[in-house]
């Protein structure tokens, strides 16, 4: 009896067993994480090494405090360390470059354990080492006798500090916290990198098996056992699995290594992700791999060679990554017209979206209206790639235009 | 009588060009079908409308006594023109990915695929790449696999094609066996020695066009002698030059013509007073008739 959804598993399974026992596959596949795994064991030892020759300039380091809660009172001057009289004192010392960084400890510090931390520049190493060194300060004073214990708890903690950047003029901008800021904008930018990563491994396989069986002539003994769209789906979907069990190889490794590096980068340590992102994650990671696979898929099918798919396959990739690079945009402003246009792009929105969660936007209904653009478009693409595959048949050896596509579509109609 | 392939008025046009055009004809249960035609006449293409590979502009396609395309094919074993496997692929993994595609078990496609390979001599090749085999090879096993799932309908596109004479023969072999099991066997092919020794009903195409269909025997027979054989211990001379038949003195063939009747050769033999030992009428060979008939549908056109 001639079953479609029987004969798409046997594809999928097909394909998923072919994908996962090519050497490619399972070098990248165990590479990528033996990577992880280097840079686990060295980047701590670099950042020591760095951290060695750190010392002799720590105690240059200068670094500016206002304390309104009076905990370090009693401290005498520490090298490297200024007090400050009052924020606007700071800031101008900030401007001047008399001091690296700015902390002010906040009246009810005890309470709330909150600083403010001012800065000019950016990049999470030196901030924590700026707020390693601050945190030093704080817990010298434990050393005072005078000091309650509530107030030798807080000291000990970790403190939770705001964010803020000044400008050329001295003027504050708040950013939110660090452990905020990183919890947000991580998991979205992860994940953006695994979808681009996961569509570059699985949608190149695919373009390369649909362009390999036009090579071999295997599309008729195929198209005469089954529906072109069931050919199409196994295919999506095969190698989507076999993308998948990669991905999840490499967070296993990743879940692994993140720990042993995490000390040495907090940013890493204050990761964390919300079941409603997490749902949205997985349903934008399906609905943006069928657009682009559906794609690949149709080119694969309309091209006569793996070289020219390769070719014509980056204008279709290009699009994918543009909300990364456009990430300093998108995340200031996530509800900007930039970041909604992109969200509703098919090839833009998984990515786009991700930018926007990072951003912090509110309109969550444009993203999951986005996120049903999306899944349409995949539904429709695989469609039509199962079209242009059959249509595929009638272009053996032709050099493609998009009106021999266009006439093939219309002939395999 | 029930019908494995009918083709009724079948056309079919790429941009400017007619390739198949109103073409019609039939293939009962259980017969071996020659489908005949010059290189470029539409067989391929009238192959692939007909397994929904391709639509057609006009025309009625039924397979298997009106099946479903999509229920039929899984009863149709095929071996395309344009040849090809999985080359990255063991042998044996494609025939049981192929053979599962046609509704086998993985341990049936596996067991039929594997007990094929023997029968065409290939079996210790099973866990060879494909890639390793010769094209000969590689046409074999894709022959395997089109009779892999026991198919009601064998459809092969110039399956001769790039073999040697005894795989040539093996292939002939296995398919008579397939039409003794009840099978129907329709084969493309411009080797006409092949159809004459093989297939009872045949159809030639040229220039898109259904020139020739029926019963082959029938349609030699319709065209009438178009030669004499004559055994005789010596020929007169007055007639024309005759083909001298290799290997056998004495035996000498005559085309007939209107200027050269049965009548006048033997007229001919009788005033010279020659005792003849053999007077034959003999009916055109295929080749002849695909000679005839393409010739005049060249000339036509």
């Amino acid at each position: 009896m001639f079953d479609k959804t029987a004969n798409a598993r046997i594809i999928f399974e097909e394909e998923f067993k072919r994908q996962t026992r090519r050497i490619g596959w399972r070098i990248f596949t165990v590479g990528v994480p033996l990577v992880m795994m280097i840079v686990a064991f060295l980047v701590p030892l670099v950042i020591d090494a760095l951290s060695d020759d750190d010392d002799s300039t720590d105690s240059g380091l200068k670094i500016g405090y206002v304390d309104r809660s009076g905990v370090t009172d009693s401290l005498a001057a520490i090298p490297g360390l200024v007090r400050m009289n009052g924020l606007d004192t700071g800031t101008d010392a900030l401007v001047d470059g008399d001091i690296e960084a700015l902390f002010v400890i906040p009246a009810d510090y005890i309470s709330t354990g909150n600083v403010d931390w001012y800065r000019k520049g950016s990049g999470l190493a030196n901030e924590d080492n700026t707020g390693d060194a601050f945190h030093n300060v704080l817990r010298a004073a434990v050393a005072d006798d005078g000091l309650s214990d509530e107030q030798v708890a807080r000291i000990l903690q970790p403190a939770t500090y705001t964010l803020f950047k000044v400008d050329d003029q001295g003027r504050p901008d708040s950013s939110g916290t660090l452990k905020d800021e990183i919890a947000r904008a991580a998991p979205a930018f992860i994940f953006a990198m695994l979808l681009m990563i996961s569509i570059f491994v699985g949608s190149g396989a695919l373009l390369q098996s649909v362009t390999e069986e036009k090579e071999n002539r295997m599309i008729e003994m195929l198209v005469t056992s089954t529906s072109p769209l069931s050919i199409m789906l196994g295919k999506v979907l095969g190698l989507g699995a076999a993308g998948l069990l990669q991905i999840t190889i490499w967070l296993a490794f990743a879940a692994f290594t993140v720990p042993m590096i995490g000390d040495q980068f907090s940013g890493l340590s204050a990761l964390s992700l919300e079941p409603g992102l997490i749902v949205l994650l997985v349903a934008f990671y399906f609905a943006g791999y069928f657009v682009f696979a559906s794609f690949m898929a149709a080119i694969g099918a309309a091209s006569t060679s793996v070289r020219e798919a390769s070719q014509i396959s980056a204008i279709v990739m290009i699009p994918g990554i543009i909300p990364i690079y456009a990430a300093s945009i998108i995340i200031p402003n996530p509800d900007g017209g930039l970041a909604r246009a992109l969200t509703f792009f098919p090839l833009t929105a998984p990515t786009a979206s991700m930018m926007q969660i990072a951003g912090g936007t509110e309109a969550l209904y444009e993203i999951i209206l986005g996120l049903l653009v999306t899944a349409l478009a995949g539904v429709f693409l695989l469609w039509l790639s199962a079209r242009v595959f059959r249509a595929g048949l009638l272009l053996y050896g032709q050099r493609m235009s998009l009106r021999l596509v266009w006439n093939a579509l219309r002939v395999a109609g | 009588m029930t019908y494995a392939l009918e083709i009724e008025g079948l056309t079919k046009s790429f941009g400017d060009k007619t390739v198949v055009s109103d073409v019609s004809f039939s293939v009962g249960v259980g017969d071996m079908f020659g489908f005949l035609g010059p290189n470029g006449s539409g067989k391929t293409t009238t192959i692939r409308i007909a397994l929904g590979i391709l639509r057609p502009d006009a025309g009625n396609i039924r397979l298997l006594n009106g099946l479903s395309t999509a229920e039929a094919l899984h009863r149709v074993g095929y071996l395309p023109e344009e040849r090809g496997l999985l080359r990255k692929e063991k042998v044996s993994n494609v025939l049981r990915f192929l053979g599962r595609l046609r509704g086998l078990s993985k341990s049936e496609a596996l067991d039929r695929g594997l007990e094929l390979l023997h029968r065409v001599g290939l079996y210790e090749h099973r866990d060879k790449k494909v890639e390793g085999l010769s094209r000969g090879m590689t046409q074999l096993v894709q022959f395997v696999a089109s009779l892999i799932h026991h198919p009601e309908l064998i459809i092969l596109d110039e399956p001769f094609s790039g073999l040697d004479p005894l795989n040539v023969q093996l292939m002939k072999e296995m398919l008579a066996a397939e039409q003794a099991r009840g099978a129907t066997v329709i084969f493309s092919t411009h080797v006409l020695s092949d159809v004459e020794e093989m297939c009872e009903r045949v159809a030639l195409i040229a220039d898109s066009r259904l020139v020739l269909f029926g019963d082959l025997a029938e349609i030699r027979r319709s065209r009438g002698a178009n030669a004499v054989v004559v055994e005789a211990p010596s020929h007169p001379n007055a007639l024309p030059a005759a083909q001298q038949h290799a290997g056998r003195a004495g035996l000498v063939e005559y085309r007939l013509s209107d200027d050269l009747t049965p009548e006048m050769i033997l007229n001919s033999y009788a005033s010279d007073g020659i005792v003849l030992s053999r007077f034959e009428q003999v009916l055109p060979s295929l080749n002849d008739i695909f000679i005839e008939e393409v010739s005049n549908v060249r000339q036509n056109s």
